[in-house]
């Protein structure tokens, strides 16, 4: 009796036991039926293995080089001293804020430690900014953002309304 | 010896191990090998990336496979979709003459045509034979890299071998 084709199919893979290979290749002797699906399952074998070849050294140490140098090309943090830069600028727009504050005079109401909320109005350069307060604000850091400068102090939100339109609201330490 | 000099070694080992392999499993399941190299390193930077948390060994094989074919998958449905959807300006081309005894360019033509018998299988079918006939992975590991049963693999096995053997038999594409 015949065996099922999978049979076949894993007698090449050399997966059955040396018991069942035995029986199965005495069987493939006496029928030609069997024996013609086993060779055509060995000759797709032979095809696929025949359009295999191994990729080229270069490529693989190239694509290998590119894998790893792409790790090295990651984006490092700014060095020290060009934050300090920023520190130094946003210095400069805390005076130009305390300046603003107390021409306006003006706050949102207070947070709840005691320190008061302020709006600052956009002006068309975005350099330029006018504090509604008459306190100094107390600086904390200063980062870029998507080609903005602005402000980011302790309690406060940055929120882009629109396009043109940008508000910043600043906390400041004692508040009115 | 750092922790990165660490993750660089790791990295170099599973490279040179498996990387090769790999490219030639996707080639065979894409039938483009720049598809391929996009395929293997994509999955090469995942596996980088994780490193810490990914297997290493043989399990780190078995880890990259799942990887591959998952994306080779994806780049199958990708592929099928702009057939679709190109598929009434796409020309039909003309059958090639060769001059007699071009043997070399018949036997690309027909390793072609071989491959497109491939990419006719049903994708599952299509990753365990690739997989049978080019890693040398038993069906307990194939099984495990693709996290089916054995009894899954073997049928797998035996069906694509079937289909493809019909394919190949119907056109006289055996190739060795």
């Amino acid at each position: 009796m015949c065996p099922d084709k999978k049979i076949l199919s894993a007698l090449m893979d050399d997966e059955i036991s040396l018991y069942g290979r035995e029986a199965i290749e005495a069987h493939l002797k006496q029928c030609p039926s069997c024996m013609q699906s086993y060779t055509e399952m060995l000759k797709t074998r032979e095809t696929l293995q025949a359009m295999d070849h191994p990729w080229s050294e270069d490529k693989l140490q190239a694509m290998k080089e590119s894998i790893m140098t792409g790790k090295k090309y990651a984006p490092m943090k700014k060095p020290f001293w060009q934050r300090q830069i920023r520190w130094t600028a946003a210095a400069g727009w805390a005076l130009f804020f305390g300046l603003g504050a107390l021409l306006a005079g003006r706050g949102l109401g207070n947070s709840g430690n005691g320190a008061t909320m302020v709006d600052i109005h956009q002006m068309n350069d975005s350099s330029h900014f006018t504090l509604d307060s008459d306190k100094s604000p107390q600086l904390i850091f200063s980062e870029d953002l998507a080609g903005e400068t602005v402000v980011d102090l302790k309690d406060t939100a940055i929120t882009y309304m629109g396009e043109s339109e940008l508000v910043h609201y600043v906390s400041f330490e004692g508040g009115r | 010896m750092s922790d990165e000099q660490r993750k660089e070694e790791i990295f170099q080992s599973v490279y040179s191990d498996n990387m090769d392999l790999l490219l030639r499993i996707v080639r065979r399941i894409t039938g483009c090998e720049a598809a391929a190299e996009d395929i293997c390193q994509e999955a090469m930077i995942r596996y980088y990336d994780r490193i810490g948390s990914v297997p290493t060994g043989i399990e780190a094989r078995y880890w990259l496979i799942r990887v591959v074919k998952n994306l080779a998958y994806n780049h199958e449905k990708r592929k099928e979709r702009e057939r679709r959807a190109y598929q009434k300006y796409l020309d039909n081309p003309e059958p090639r003459e060769y001059p007699e005894g071009d043997r070399e360019v018949l036997r690309e033509e027909t390793m072609e045509l071989v491959q497109k018998a491939l990419e006719k299988l049903p994708y599952k079918h299509r990753m365990v034979l690739v997989l049978k006939e080019y890693s040398e992975m038993n069906y307990k590991e194939i099984a495990k890299s693709l996290n089916i049963s054995e009894s899954n693999v073997k049928v797998r096995v035996f069906r694509a071998r079937q289909q493809l053997a019909g394919l190949l038999k119907k056109d006289e594409l055996y190739v060795s």
